[in-house]
């Protein structure tokens, strides 16, 4: 693996300076003029047909990256907002805290935040019960196996010392940092109150302890910080070793630190840059890097939405087959990213797959008899790259039909980070779907229509080029009677119009392309920070796509220079913080 | 033993629970009477909300106390002196402050009033004040201060067509809003399940809590200490929550637990959502008639309801649709096709025949409320139900005649049984009735320019 050495400081980079507007400014200097545009037609999953300002584009939506110079100030870094652990890191976490990778978490999906991943929401009652109940059931589960959980000779050194020792180790890893005289003295005061006043055995008391560790806040919350000073920088704080340590052991695994890595914060390995990239080395070939890595793609490009197919047209399609899709997927990703070169451009358009039995069949590979799963080379005409792989073209695809104007947006929105408008209110309702043309000579129609060509025209060709696969992802030639039209024009970039016969090639063009290329930085950016981009991250940013585009799009290179960034370690301070 | 210690056993037993640590069981409960407060019987409020508005089959033909139900309004028939029909309700709020938005933004402006925050990010605007059912809820001194449940709500991730009940203002860009509780089984065992066990262990288990809030909350006390401004609201609103169902402990209710949800319903699956809606209604009405909440709010599901295929309405519920939305027939779907219902097409027919089911569902809630009887009447003579749409005309999304419907009295306040038409009336004044209704004497609700109670409803 390529190793960036140098500190984000050190790195020679150009780039350019974005103005973040305020949301209030939006609406006065937004206008339908330009690439302004009113409509998908029959897609407000997850955005609110007619549910938003028609000409209001998404504050900042991102630009390119590395166009030229700016003035951004080297030392600046954004805010570190508070943020609870998301019910993925949740579930990572208890299972990594315990040991135990059988345990359940039932606790709700959380929504998305508005820089487009997972956020946990606000508390409210019944949350701070649903996390009571989660907590109350996972200790009384991992009592169960009370020797491993107390790791204490209990006869040999008495209830009271081992309680003791619990508390400060259990309590290390479940705060992800150590804690003050006085917070183990508070736990050992509710160690003793459940012995004698509940009159509680050990393993009653203990599990009493584990159900107020699950629920305290420096568990739940993301601010590993205790009782240690905070040294002001000029406009920023430098995170506490212990912050860093799980910033990116929850970027990198989407989990809490291991052992190893408190230990590094703790010896204050992770305060040189040295020792940091040397860590980053260890966290990258982790296996758990899968973990974060899935969930960055299932929630950029909402791979993991339940979608229907109707049973008439597609009856191979059940459950079964949907997991074998993602599971495919899945592989994938460990492949590029652990195993493979980290390239995007690998991403785009590698053909290499493992595929099972049930993917086999669906992606017309022959002797898909055989069990297991094996690594094949698809039909590198059809098969290349993250966008012609089931799971996306299933999710993007209807019930019984593809849907190019939604495959087209998510293209335009979510791979180039452009702007796309809802459709004005009532627009559905006027489009009526002709069963005897083909479905690109159908929603070409609103290519024509003056009050819907303003978005079409640019989603509509992006969304044809996965016209050569039906709704479940299966390649095809022709749509009934018609033949498969998937050509097009990429117009991103307006002065340089680029063609393409399908999503195969555009997958390729889309692997250097100076807005794709810089919105994957963004949208890894927006995960690893878990927030929008705001003005302290510019250089930051800039100089990590420095890293990036010089490495030929090494992802593995991008996340590293994050990780090494400035913002990444250090912090704005917040309004009415007091040091 | 009784009958519901012996559900409540079962119940136990098909969850697997151990008997040493039940979770969720919070008050006592006790099989004594409910006191009623000073002045009479208590009073409640539920909202039931649904999306995507009606054709214009929906509407009542006749006048104020002559109306003429139609097809899809006949599920209310044996209903009908019970009721307010309101026609001429509209979205003021969100159409003064977004006039670009459709009905799917509209639900952080339903129980609210507005103003709203937004646009955040890449979505419409997210609540940003109190809701009604939560600002009741702040008077209650029951057990639960108030219920959210519903249907089909969980996978919905945008927080702006996710959520009609507020806390209060918007910390950042996150709405602050109670969870919505969809799991049958959970909700019932949060509401009933202390029926039965064993008082000696429920006293030691709440001291258990008790313990670990406490800790929990003065951690948080420490904690909020040297966050800044947002990060200290954030601490706060959790702080709060902690405080609350602390003192949730000390609460004592009384035992007329509804039975016990089949342990085959799986409040996930799409096939069985009529099933859990209705289970979830009894839930509601369970929890109404013994006094562990007196306000609820009901959602089914979200703004659009992209994912409610209703295979119990027939065959043709099962087909896909004409190509352009992404489920099988989805209420959605049908509701752009259906347009103005005058049509007679086959997308307006099943447009209405969606319609009409749930109104038949908010008619199984009307039934369930007057099978409790209280004093000289029922449940229902001491409540007020709105049924609540966050769309007018469904083709087009409209914010204006919006089909909301009232029921019940609520202690006589209200002269039920008509069918009232004021044109232009912002869906504030109706939220005014309401809490005066339910004995809060506020004169407005949401921004005051939108006015005070609606006369006519009296």
């Amino acid at each position: 693996m390529k190793r960036v050495s140098s500190s984000p400081t050190l790195v020679e980079s150009l780039y350019a300076r974005r103005r973040a507007l305020p949301v209030g400014a939006i609406a006065l200097v937004a206008s339908l003029a330009g690439a302004a545009c009113v409509g998908t037609i029959g897609d407000d999953h997850g955005a609110p047909q007619g549910g938003k300002p028609i000409a209001t584009p998404t504050p900042d939506p991102g630009g390119r990256l590395g166009t030229g110079a700016t003035n951004a100030d080297p030392k600046a870094a954004g805010p570190l907002p508070l943020r609870r652990l998301t019910t993925a890191e949740y579930a990572n976490t208890v299972r990594d805290l315990f040991a135990d990778p059988t345990l359940f978490v039932d606790l709700p999906p959380d929504p998305v935040g508005t820089h487009g991943f997972a956020e946990a929401p606000l508390l409210s009652d019944d949350a701070a019960d649903a996390l009571r109940d989660s907590a109350e059931t996972l200790a009384t589960r991992v009592v169960d196996h009370f020797d491993a959980l107390l790791a204490c000779d209990a006869k040999a050194l008495g209830d009271d010392a081992c309680a003791r020792a619990f508390v400060t180790r259990f309590g290390r890893r479940a705060f992800r940092r150590s804690l003050a005289a006085d917070e183990i003295s508070r736990f050992i005061d509710l160690y003793t109150s459940a012995r004698t006043t509940l009159q509680y055995d050990l393993p009653g008391a203990v599990r009493v302890l584990v159900t107020a560790f699950l629920q305290s806040p420096s568990f739940l919350y993301h601010w590993e910080l205790g009782a240690e000073t905070v040294a002001r920088e000029g406009e920023v704080l430098a995170l506490a070793p212990f912050q860093l340590a799980s910033r990116l052991s929850y970027f990198f695994w989407s989990t809490t630190p291991d052992d190893t890595l408190l230990d590094h914060a703790e010896s204050g390995l992770l305060a040189t840059d040295a020792g940091l990239a040397a860590e980053l080395d260890r966290i990258l070939a982790s296996e758990k890097l899968t973990s974060s890595v899935n969930l960055f793609h299932n929630q950029w490009l909402d791979l993991d939405r339940e979608v229907s197919k109707d049973q008439t047209l597609y009856p191979e399609y059940n459950p079964d087959l949907r997991t074998s899709i993602g599971d495919e997927t899945s592989r994938f990703l460990r492949y590029v990213f652990l195993e493979g070169d980290g390239k995007l451009g690998t991403l785009f358009t590698s053909t290499t797959a493992d595929v099972d039995a049930r993917t086999a069949k669906l992606y017309g590979l022959p002797d898909s008899t055989a069990t297991g799963v094996r690594r094949v080379q698809l039909d590198a005409s059809t098969r290349s790259g993250l966008f012609t792989r089931a799971s996306i073209l299933t999710v993007d695809s209807n019930a019984s039909t593809t849907n190019p104007p939604r495959s087209g947006a998510k293209l335009w929105e979510k791979v180039l980070c452009k702007t796309v408008a809802p459709p004005p209110p009532g627009a559905a309702a006027a489009f009526h779907f002709d069963t005897q043309l083909s479905t690109r000579e159908n929603f070409a129609k609103l290519e024509a229509d003056p009050s819907c060509k303003g978005c079409h025209a640019i989603i509509n060709p992006l969304g044809f080029s996965f016209e050569g696969y039906d709704a479940v992802g299966r390649a095809r030639t022709t749509e009934g009677a018609h033949a498969i039209d998937a050509s097009g024009t990429l117009t991103s970039d307006a002065s340089r119009p680029r063609a393409f016969k399908s999503i195969v090639d555009l997958s390729a063009l889309l692997a250097t392309d100076p807005d794709a290329t810089s919105c994957v930085a963004r949208q890894w950016f927006r995960f690893a920070v878990q927030r929008q981009e705001s003005a302290g991250d510019t250089y930051s940013l800039e100089s990590a796509y420095s890293q990036f585009s010089t490495t030929s799009f090494d992802l593995r290179a991008l996340l590293k220079a994050f990780a090494l960034s400035r913002t990444f370690r250090y912090r704005a301070l917040e309004a009415g913080e007091a040091l | 033993m009784s009958s519901n210690a012996f559900c409540r056993r079962s119940f136990l037993k098909t969850l697997g629970l151990s008997a040493v640590l039940l979770p969720l069981l919070d008050f006592e409960v006790e099989r004594s009477a409910i006191a009623a407060p000073a002045g009479g019987l208590r009073k409640r409020f539920v909202s039931l909300f649904w999306p995507n508005g009606v054709t214009n089959s929906y509407w009542p033909t006749g006048g104020e106390s002559d109306f003429v139900l139609t097809d899809v309004l006949s599920p209310l028939a044996p209903h009908r002196s019970d009721l307010l029909i309101l026609d001429g309700i509209d979205n003021r709020a969100m159409m003064d402050q977004f006039p670009s938005y459709g009905g799917h933004a509209a639900m952080p402006f339903l129980l609210t009033g507005g103003n709203a925050k937004g646009p955040v990010g890449n979505l419409s605007a997210i609540g940003n004040s109190i809701s009604l059912d939560r600002h009741l809820a702040k008077q209650q001194t029951t057990p639960i201060d108030s219920l959210v449940v519903g249907v089909d709500n969980r996978e919905e991730r945008d927080i702006s067509v996710k959520y009609v009940s507020y806390n209060g203002p918007a910390v950042g860009a996150q709405p602050s809003v109670p969870a919505v509780l969809d799991d049958v089984h959970a909700i019932y065992t949060k509401l009933f399940s202390s029926l039965g066990v064993d008082p000696a262990k429920l006293a030691k288990l709440r001291a258990e809590r008790k313990s670990v809030l406490d800790f929990v909350g003065k951690d948080l006390e420490r904690f909020r200490g040297r966050l800044g401004n947002e990060g200290r609201e954030k601490v706060d609103l959790h702080l709060q929550s902690i405080r609350n169902i602390e003192g949730r402990l000390d609460q004592i209710a009384v035992a007329n637990a509804p039975a016990p949800p089949g342990a085959a319903i799986d409040s996930y699956s799409k096939d069985q959502y009529d099933t859990v809606a209705k289970v979830q209604i009894d839930m509601v009405v369970g929890a109404l008639a013994t006094g562990q909440t007196n306000i609820a709010s009901m959602l089914w599901s979200n703004a659009h309801n992209n994912s409610w295929v209703f295979k119990w309405l027939g065959d043709e519920f099962k087909q896909s649709g004409d190509g352009s939305f992404n489920p099988l027939r989805s209420h959605h779907e049908m509701a752009h096709r259906g347009g103005d219902g005058s049509g007679g097409g086959d997308d307006a027919r099943r447009k209405n025949t969606v319609d009409k089911y749930f109104i038949s569902q908010f008619a199984y809630l009307i039934a369930q409320c007057k099978a409790v009887k209280e004093g000289s009447g029922t449940l229902l003579d001491n409540s007020v139900l709105l049924l609540a749409n966050c769309m007018g005309n469904g083709a087009s999304h409209a914010n204006t005649r919006l089909p909301w419907i009232l029921a019940g009295s609520c202690g006589g306040y209200f002269r039920t049984g008509r069918y009232v038409k004021a044109p232009g009336t912002p869906l504030n004044r109706v939220l005014v009735s309401i809490a005066n209704a339910m004995g809060d004497p506020l004169t407005t609700f949401g921004p005051a320019q939108y006015g005070g109670a609606l006369a006519q409803l009296r």
